[in-house]
């Protein structure tokens, strides 16, 4: 389905309608509209620094933002940060009333994940540019390399113990989706 | 697990290719795009009928499917709670660093009970120890008996040891009197084996009657109870559902007494329980109230036993005021009927 510059996969609608079926805490609402908060940060920094939005696509997996024309490091790495910068800045101004605690800390949460420091999130992203910058794109893509099979193992080593001693499955969820990115993302090339 | 699946934000560089590579390969990939949506319909409309007719055929068995999905998934964490935590933490009640890393122990950590966390010194016990020395009296125990029972742990901890001859011969002295020294089972000991033949209960929930140690306690609430632990249709959605705790029936305004001495681990607000309240008792002993109408203490706060720590009230899902009591031991959700006493048991 396309609408304007936003493409929504039935594979969205699916996970979006299976995940609001499934939650029984009214969180999804809350988590969805953090991740409007942060896909507005992106695309406002993006338009701040000169860039254009191609299309936004939503997938099952996440959302990616394709551009006109690609930006620099430095506005790159700006704009990657953006997101969670949103999502920290929400939670910081939240968290001073009661009743936003709960999408303060779904806001915080989000954005440390989203640092994390793999080449498919924001962290991986801007420690890409700062690389990039400081010692050249074949370092920055050697180091990108090496922390996402490593982060990635450690995950899904972690996931699997904790799953099989103790039936916990979400850290092997988690490292499942993260590994799912970037089956999808060597099939693309 | 939308919070993990749903957020991932990413934008990437243009990854412009010529109009011209598509020219004659467009139909074929026009054809092959539509061939995938018509699957991907078929897959959507497959399990939209699978929801639909499951929930109008099988209702109990699909929400079963539901819950233990849920329950694989999110290992039963009460994300909301959760989220509440690190926001109040950033508004400054706490550590933000010890909360997150709580937080991430909570979702990514054990979901089943630490057995080895229950092993604790055997302490007196107040309020199961009228039942069990009346089980034990009207068994007529003899002398040996009577010696054992009750010199047991004063023994044990004493390292001394009294041999029958011995409490034979101090027959003419003075019985032991079971108020200076009872015998009491550790934390989580099985004090009484249920019954219990019905359905499955679900993980984490038992009917036994376990030991809650020294913990001295009261009855929050005295009230009729409205609703038993166990399987039950539900009052509003009238599923049949495993009812995790006890329904107090009370007045709107009353008092909710702590259950027993301890701090405040949580609090909490939600659609379902409306606000809430877990109470830590050490030793691995929470007590939770659902339903308030209002809190008069904070997290982290000692409450003393008795000690009023709200309101009983009609919040979050319920028909009318009443206090949703639950207690849990070493990770196990127990009867709350053996421990407190209701209007409707007098």
């Amino acid at each position: 389905m396309k609408w304007g510059r936003t493409e929504i996969t039935w594979g969205f609608c699916l996970a979006a309608a299976w995940l609001n079926y499934l939650d029984r805490q009214g969180i999804f609402p809350l988590a969805l509209a953090a991740c409007v908060l942060h896909e507005v940060g992106h695309y406002a920094a993006i338009r701040c620094l000169g860039g254009d939005i191609k299309l936004i696509r939503l997938t099952a997996i996440g959302a990616e933002m394709e551009l006109e024309a690609p930006l620099d490091y430095c506005r790159e790495g700006v704009a990657a940060l953006a997101g969670p910068g949103v999502n920290l800045l929400a939670a910081l101004v939240l968290c001073r009333w009661p009743w936003g605690r709960t999408f303060s800390g779904l806001n915080l949460a989000l954005g440390c994940f989203n640092l994390m420091p793999v080449s498919v999130m924001d962290g991986g992203r801007a420690m890409a540019c700062t690389l990039s910058l400081l010692a050249g794109p074949g370092l920055a893509e050697a180091v990108g390399r090496v922390m996402d099979r490593a982060v990635t193992a450690a995950m899904l080593v972690c996931g699997a113990l904790l799953a099989g001693a103790r039936q916990n499955f979400t850290m092997l969820l988690v490292a499942l989706w993260l590994a799912s990115h970037f089956c999808r993302r060597r099939k693309e090339r | 697990m939308y919070n993990q699946t749903a957020q991932h934000q990413s934008y990437r560089r243009d990854s412009r290719t010529a109009p011209g590579r598509y020219g004659r390969r467009r139909d074929d990939g026009t054809r092959r795009q539509e061939r995938t949506r018509l699957i991907q319909l078929l897959v959507c409309l497959a399990l939209f009928l699978a929801a639909f007719v499951g929930k109008g055929a099988f209702p109990r068995r699909l929400e079963e499917a539901r819950s233990s999905l849920l329950s694989l998934l999110t290992a039963d964490t009460d994300f909301r709670a959760a989220f509440s935590r690190i926001g109040e933490s950033l508004a400054g009640e706490d550590a933000l660093l010890g909360t997150l890393g709580d937080f991430c122990v909570e979702v990514f950590g054990p979901s089943q009970p630490r057995q080895e966390e229950q092993a604790v010194t055997p302490q007196p016990q107040f309020t199961s120890l009228l039942t069990a020395e009346r089980a034990f009296l009207s068994g007529e125990p003899d002398i040996q008996d009577r010696s054992d029972h009750y010199l047991e742990g004063a023994v044990e901890r004493s390292g001394l040891r009294i041999s029958a001859g011995t409490a034979n011969e101090a027959q003419a002295e003075p019985e032991p009197q079971p108020e200076e020294e009872p015998a009491v089972a550790a934390v989580g000991v099985v004090l009484l084996k249920s019954d219990y033949s019905g359905r499955e209960l679900p993980e984490g929930y038992t009917m036994d009657q376990l030991s809650l140690g020294g913990l001295e306690t009261v009855t929050p609430v005295l009230g009729h109870i409205n609703s038993t632990y166990g399987y039950r249709d539900h009052p509003i959605s009238g599923k049949y559902l495993f009812h995790g705790g006890v329904d107090i029936g009370g007045q709107t305004g009353e008092p909710i007494r702590a259950f027993a001495a301890g701090t405040v681990e949580y609090v909490g607000e939600n659609d379902s329980y409306g606000l809430y309240i877990q109470l830590d008792h050490g030793n691995g002993i929470k007590s939770f109230y659902a339903h308030c109408r209002s809190l008069c203490v904070k997290k982290g706060q000692s409450v003393a036993l008795g000690e009023k720590i709200g309101e009983v009230g009609s919040s979050g899902a319920a028909t009318g005021p009443h206090l949703h009591l639950e207690l849990k031991c070493a990770g196990l959700h127990l009867d709350p009927l053996y421990y407190i006493d209701s209007l409707s048991n007098q």
